[in-house]
């Protein structure tokens, strides 16, 4: 362990602000977390999915130790929590589990959300075909998730649980995104090296373009004018112009880089990238496409997961072969703490504590 | 000639039945080579009344080929690409050559298949005069990679040497370090058991070679175990092929031998169907197996693909030669759609290039070794399970090398810890 420290002020507040204006969505994510620390409550809770233990560990940023352990399954191992997002207000944490016992006769493919009030789970809707990962529409309504094993993406109705769009993307459907307009739905697929590119407004795919090689995630920037995508194998970070939905750049980060999550910085043009199977972060200047830093030194073993507060003070990593969570700070990009969480973390995302 | 594309018959059970792409087609493709990819697998010919595991391994390929081209095709179809693999079957060297020849004839980027050194030999040095990729994808030969290699062809099948290194790095790791080796009485069980030797005297120190056989006609289970007792050895180590090791297995099972046993993975001994022969042979024998893939692996997607062979196959498990099927028809379609190209020449180069990597479920993208074009991987240790029921869960992945599962180095210098390395190689691309 390094040290402990709280969750710091705002200082970032008003470049980040500046940047959100811009979208035709504000994340209200950003603003609450952005706001300074009490230090009688958590503003906010980091959430950490634990692949084999079908649970999610619950961490009271202030204390860096884990509050709470929420089931996800009876069956750890077979049915794993793994992708994250988080509502526009952040009360709501929304997990993708995938069954992976497929001779089972009741399949636990679906989609959790937790409330951060209650620390309960208070939606759990049927997502058949090993969903990977899920993300939120700007207004919160919509759920869009990849179905690995059907190589579709699908829209779920927050409210109701009815999936209301399903459509081809590549083989290990895994990455999903929606862009801040809330216009286009991006769906990664490893095995085919794609991204697809969904349009809401015709309820249509558009196109499937060819990125790196096992593409993993995507996220949009905050403008959403560029989308990054992550390949695992080819080590590159493809970047889209959402405008004519082609890639205009790829920033290479080395062949054992292994890239899977993207934090997007709301506060400065760069993405804090998890290298995996390297045990590091890379932190890439999205202005000059260059990688800035790596950082090495006290990271946990296998980051996958990786989510920044918003006010961009501190980022964390899910550590999936050192079952822990590492705490960055954003101002040394040097590692500050380590957290013990559960077995396999997979995916971190910020909750919003209602105030 | 099968003859026919399979693309007509596509059946894409996994993905929720049907494919489905009516408003998938790509309105902006911006991607496309300049001509269809077409691609040839040339799949083992079997005689009725072969051996069960010699008609597994002919299975084994043709399954993962098929799986391989029918997720391709998808695949295509998203990208917009117009895709076809062509099967042939064929056995012995010019009936292998004479089906490649008409794969040529009907326009393919790359012919895979070699399921013998004279097979695979001949396959070479045809492609290399007709200017296309050949992709070894049944012969483990060393001298392939080495005095009877050929500048185009690719070697997905792991090498004799890779093989003997992996099985030598894994027993002196356990403690067994007082071998017994027996080998063919063939010209491969000599160049084997050469190869071991090398092994042992090169990167394998703590070995000692305390005594060796030749299964010569006459040699019983018995003259084994004797000889194997008198050496005081703690591994018995048999470089047959296939049938040799299962007759032999019968032997030392009747003979009341059971010691450690490291039997040399032939592709036709990687199958769920010959381990399950073996532990029938020979129940009192533990069994320690290498093999280029492992149904139960679960990392980097393999859990996902592993279940996709199952779906597709009614249950059957993917092992080492279907593994190898499917990433024939994915490293030429890879090839062609990130070079743009299906201009042979030019996948060649993509191929060769030490910047492309391919992703095949291993963990880390993998490349061609550039001077014998042999490709990169690990190897894997199954265990097989003397009371599992359960096909699929008979085998059990306890090894891997190199083991990739350390991060922080070079992937390039991972990979390059087994076979012939640049400085051994006798291969003059």
């Amino acid at each position: 362990m390094v040290h402990r420290i709280q969750p710091r002020a705002g200082s970032r507040s008003k470049a980040r602000l500046g940047l959100l204006a811009t979208t035709a969505f504000v994340s209200a994510v950003a603003l609450t977390t952005s706001a300074p620390a009490q230090d009688d409550e958590a503003q906010y809770l980091v959430y950490v999915a634990n692949e084999y233990n079908a649970d999610v560990s619950v961490i009271d940023p202030r204390t860096n130790e884990v509050v709470q352990t929420i089931a996800i399954s009876g069956r750890p191992g077979d049915v794993r929590p793994r992708g994250m997002a988080v509502s526009p207000d952040g009360h709501t944490i929304y997990i993708a589990v995938s069954d992976f016992n497929p001779e089972f006769e009741t399949p636990e493919d679906k989609i959790v959300g937790i409330d951060v009030e209650t620390n309960e789970i208070v939606l759990e809707l049927n997502a058949g075909g090993n969903p990977e990962r899920v993300a939120l529409t700007p207004d919160g309504t919509e759920i869009w998730a990849s179905l690995e094993a059907l190589a579709r993406g699908a829209g779920y109705y927050v409210e109701t649980g009815e999936q209301f769009a399903n459509f081809v993307v590549g083989v290990e459907a895994e990455g999903v995104a929606v862009s801040p307009d809330g216009r286009w739905v991006y769906v990664t697929a490893e095995a085919t090296h794609t991204v697809s590119v969904y349009d809401r407004e015709t309820e249509s795919v558009l196109t499937h373009l060819l990125v790196g090689n096992r593409p993993r995630v995507v996220e949009f920037s905050p403008d959403g004018a560029f989308a990054y995508v992550t390949a695992e194998i080819g080590g590159t970070i493809s970047v889209i112009d959402v405008s004519t939905h082609t890639v205009v750049q790829t920033v290479n980060l080395g062949l054992d880089s292994r890239p899977v999550e993207i934090a997007v910085d709301p506060t400065q043009p760069r993405i804090f990238v998890a290298g995996g199977g390297t045990s590091a972060v890379y932190v890439v200047d999205v202005e000059n496409y260059e990688v800035d830093t790596v950082i090495r030194e006290q990271m946990g073993r296998r980051p996958w997961g990786i989510t920044i507060t918003g006010d961009g003070s501190l980022v964390y990593t899910a550590n999936g072969l050192s079952d822990s969570v590492s705490v960055i700070d954003t101002d040394c990009l040097c590692v500050i703490d380590n957290i013990v969480a559960g077995r396999g973390p997979h995916s971190a995302q910020i909750g919003v504590v209602p105030q | 000639m099968l003859g026919t594309t399979l693309k007509r018959f596509v059946r894409w059970q996994i993905l929720a039945g049907v494919v489905a792409l009516g408003s998938a087609v790509p309105a902006l493709a911006q991607f496309g080579p300049d001509g269809d990819v077409r691609i040839g697998i040339i799949l083992p010919s079997v005689a009725d009344d072969a051996p069960n595991w010699q008609r597994e391994l002919a299975e084994q390929v043709e399954h993962g080929a098929i799986l391989g081209a029918e997720e391709h095709a998808f695949n295509a179809e998203l990208l917009g690409i117009e895709f076809d693999v062509l099967f042939e079957r064929a056995s012995g060297p010019e009936a292998a050559v004479a089906a490649a020849q008409r794969l040529a004839d009907s326009g393919v980027l790359g012919v895979a298949g070699g399921y013998s050194l004279e097979e695979a030999a001949a396959l070479g040095a045809w492609a290399e005069n007709a200017g296309l990729p050949f992709l070894n994808i049944g012969t483990q030969s060393d001298a392939l990679r080495n005095d009877q290699c050929f500048a185009t062809t690719f070697h997905i099948e792991a090498s004799a040497g890779m093989y003997l290194d992996s099985l030598a790095g894994w027993y002196v790791r356990d403690g067994f370090r007082r071998w017994y080796i027996v080998r063919s009485d063939s010209a491969e069980g000599e160049d084997l058991y050469e190869r071991l030797q090398w092994s042992l005297e090169n990167r394998h120190f703590g070995v000692r070679e305390v005594g060796q056989a030749v299964l010569t006609d006459g040699v019983t289970a018995e003259d084994l175990i004797n000889g194997w007792e008198d050496s005081g050895a703690d591994l018995l180590v048999l470089l047959l092929d296939p049938q040799e090791q299962l007759d032999v297995m019968a032997g030392l099972e009747a003979g009341g031998y059971t010691g450690q046993v490291a039997g040399y993975p032939y592709a036709a001994t990687q199958t769920r169907e010959y381990f399950l022969a073996l532990r029938d042979l020979a129940p009192s024998i533990p069994h320690f197996r290498a093999a280029l893939w492992e149904p139960t692996i679960d990392t980097s997607g393999g859990i996902e693909f592993n279940l996709r062979h199952r779906n597709r196959w009614d249950g059957e498990t993917m092992d080492g030669p279907a593994w190898a099927g499917f990433h024939a028809v994915k490293i030429l379609f890879d090839s062609a759609s990130f070079s743009r190209s299906v201009d042979p020449t030019t996948i060649i180069e993509y191929m060769r290039s030490p910047t492309s990597v391919f992703d095949l479920h291993k963990l880390l993208g993998a490349s061609f070794r550039p001077w014998n074009q042999q490709l990169r991987q690990p190897l894997y240790l199954v265990s097989i399970d003397p009371d599992e029921t359960s096909v699929f869960r008979l085998g059990l992945l306890v090894g891997q090398l190199p083991a990739l599962y350390l991060s922080g180095t070079d992937p390039v210098e991972r990979l390059d810890q087994i076979g012939d390395l640049a400085g051994d190689s006798t291969c003059n691309i």
